[in-house]
């Protein structure tokens, strides 16, 4: 199974060999080829530029092609701020501004931005989208109504509710042109990117939204694509109400805990992605903490239907080498990139005599068991079966955080955390094993030498 | 005397989209309110680092964007419209 096949047998809510990895690099990808947000958001040279740099340094499963939910509503009059290090924002509203929905036209592939983004997408769908799902992102039609009225939509969500329903049924149209433009540009799964939704309550989400995703959704479906629905922000009590809304998956961020956006899509088969801390891990953290969060997320999101990504787009100024820890997680190169951010030389380990007849020896490759949960609950299971065989065993936790437990690790050849060895031999990668599978391999290893 | 007011709008200095969104919506209203009434003035606040949060005097969730009026936090992570402002102030 390929990158893109694994991406998109994850968002058809199928088993994988491991969860695909999907980092929403929007603005950072300025960034990585040296210009500003601004500028990159101007030119097609610098998104395709951007995309191929981010997917030599984060050899990703699957990335979308852009990060840009002001698009459209430029593209139908909205002004936009624009900043270097940071995403434009809207800072106008036509329908508050005199304009009515009459007034306003959904926009085509010549309008605003839309002929840069098109040649950007088709150039990245036929280099990168050979093997790479590549996705296409659009602004989710709540959003785009946020974004052509201003602040007064909530009120009007009450006051009006005919004009509410009359214009999202208008950025719905919207939405459903730009989705349509972005298959036939190639990509593979269209992002109903409606972050401003975190924002209504369940009744309003179930009033003024569904009836409209549902529509647009349907209309990928019919051109035979996936289509997912990133929300950001605090929206828990919509996730059930979004699970309805005929998506194939939900991308949510760290507002939202994994475990019951899991839970929720797997009750009405869906697929789900997230939820890697944006801010106080990936931007501000160590790879250290990257690797510890994304380990969080895979550990939870297991290997059906679940694909591991950013809570939202990257900032601008996530450091490099965060990203690329998590790379090196998913990719089973954890100790190689701990090794080259953190030389080796001089740090001697020991290993046990696995040869020895009277004991069984367990290591456990850890990030560090007291800070990162999965790690926890493989050492707890260890701790049960020393528990049980008392000095039949005997065990070691080797932590990756520190220089020898980087060193056990090479020495074992283990590539993913966390992992336990019994007798040099691999025997659970990633999976806590419950008590009798575990005191069936201790047992079968005791056997072997006669204990 | 009559009561003035003085409200903070604390935000990330690299936000993702949705904050960003969140965040100009917020200072729209701030601008709106700050022109259409003389006892009311505003301000952003810029944190670099979460760690900076603590410097803020009345900020109690570090979820951002936040606003904070005379140093009692009134929202975190939510758009606040001129119509909401408005009410909060008026009572």
């Amino acid at each position: 199974m390929n990158s893109k096949e694994l991406v998109l047998a994850a968002v058809r809510n199928e088993e994988t060999p491991r969860a695909p990895w999907v980092p929403f690099v929007g603005c950072h990808a300025a960034k990585l080829i040296g210009v500003n947000a601004d500028e990159y958001f101007h030119s097609a040279d610098y998104i395709v530029q951007g995309m191929t740099k981010a997917v030599e340094l984060y050899r990703p499963d699957g990335i979308p092609a852009l990060f840009d939910l002001q698009l459209e509503a430029e593209a139908m009059g909205c002004t936009l701020q624009w900043a270097k290090l940071n995403p434009p924002a809207v800072s106008s509203h036509p329908l508050s501004e005199g304009k009515s929905i009459a007034d306003l036209k959904i926009p085509g592939k010549d309008d605003g931005r839309f002929p840069i983004v098109l040649d950007a997408m088709r150039r990245i769908c036929q280099t990168i989208g050979q093997e790479k799902a590549i996705y296409g992102l659009i602004t989710g039609p709540f959003t785009l109504a946020l974004h052509l009225m201003g602040t007064d939509i909530f009120y009007n969500m009450m006051d009006e509710p005919e004009l509410i329903q009359e214009l999202m049924n208008f950025t719905t149209e919207v939405a459903i042109n730009t989705a349509r433009m972005y298959m036939e540009a190639g990509v593979d799964i269209i992002a109903v990117v409606d972050p401003m939704t975190s924002q209504i309550s369940p009744g309003n989400f179930a009033e003024f939204v569904s009836p409209y995703m549902i529509r647009i959704f349907d209309d990928i479906r019919a051109h035979g694509k996936l289509g997912n629905l990133f929300v950001c922000g605090n929206a828990k009590n919509n996730i059930e109400e979004m699970c309805r809304c005929h998506a194939d998956g939900l991308s949510i961020d760290e507002n939202i805990p994994l475990d019951f956006v899991r839970d929720m899509c797997r009750h009405y088969g869906l697929s789900f992605g997230g939820n890697i801390k944006l801010t106080v891990v990936m931007l501000f953290g160590t790879p250290t903490d990257n690797v510890n969060d994304a380990m969080n997320c895979m550990s939870i999101g297991g290997t059906k239907g679940y694909i591991l990504a950013p809570g939202c787009d990257m900032a601008f100024d996530v450091p490099i080498e965060n990203v690329q820890a998590i790379a090196s997680l998913v990719h089973g190169e954890i100790a190689e990139f701990m090794e080259s951010s953190n030389p080796l030389e001089g740090v001697e380990v020991t290993l046990p005599d696995y040869t020895d007849k009277s004991k069984v020896y367990i290591d456990v490759i850890t990030l560090d068991s007291e800070s990162c949960a999965p790690c926890q609950y493989m050492m707890e299971a260890v701790y049960r079966a020393a528990k049980k065989y008392g000095d039949k065993i005997v065990y070691k936790e080797h932590k990756i955080k520190e220089k020898a437990g980087v060193v056990a690790m090479i020495k074992l050849g283990v590539s993913n955390l966390p992992t336990i060895v019994v007798d040099g031999k691999t025997e659970f990668i990633s999976i806590i094993p419950d008590d009798a599978t575990f005191d069936k391999v201790l047992e079968a290893a005791m056997n072997k030498k006669g204990i | 005397m009559p009561m003035m007011y003085h409200a903070k709008l604390v935000v990330q200095k690299s936000p993702c989209t949705a904050c960003v969104i969140i965040n100009h919506l917020n200072m729209e209203t701030l601008q709106t309110t700050a022109a259409s009434r003389s006892d009311f003035t505003w301000e952003i606040v810029e944190i670099g680092h979460p760690r900076e949060v603590w410097n803020i005097e009345g900020l109690e969730l570090e979820k951002l964007p936040a606003i904070l009026i005379n140093d009692e936090q009134i929202s975190a992570g939510n758009i606040l419209s001129p119509r909401m402002l408005a009410k909060f102030l008026d009572n």
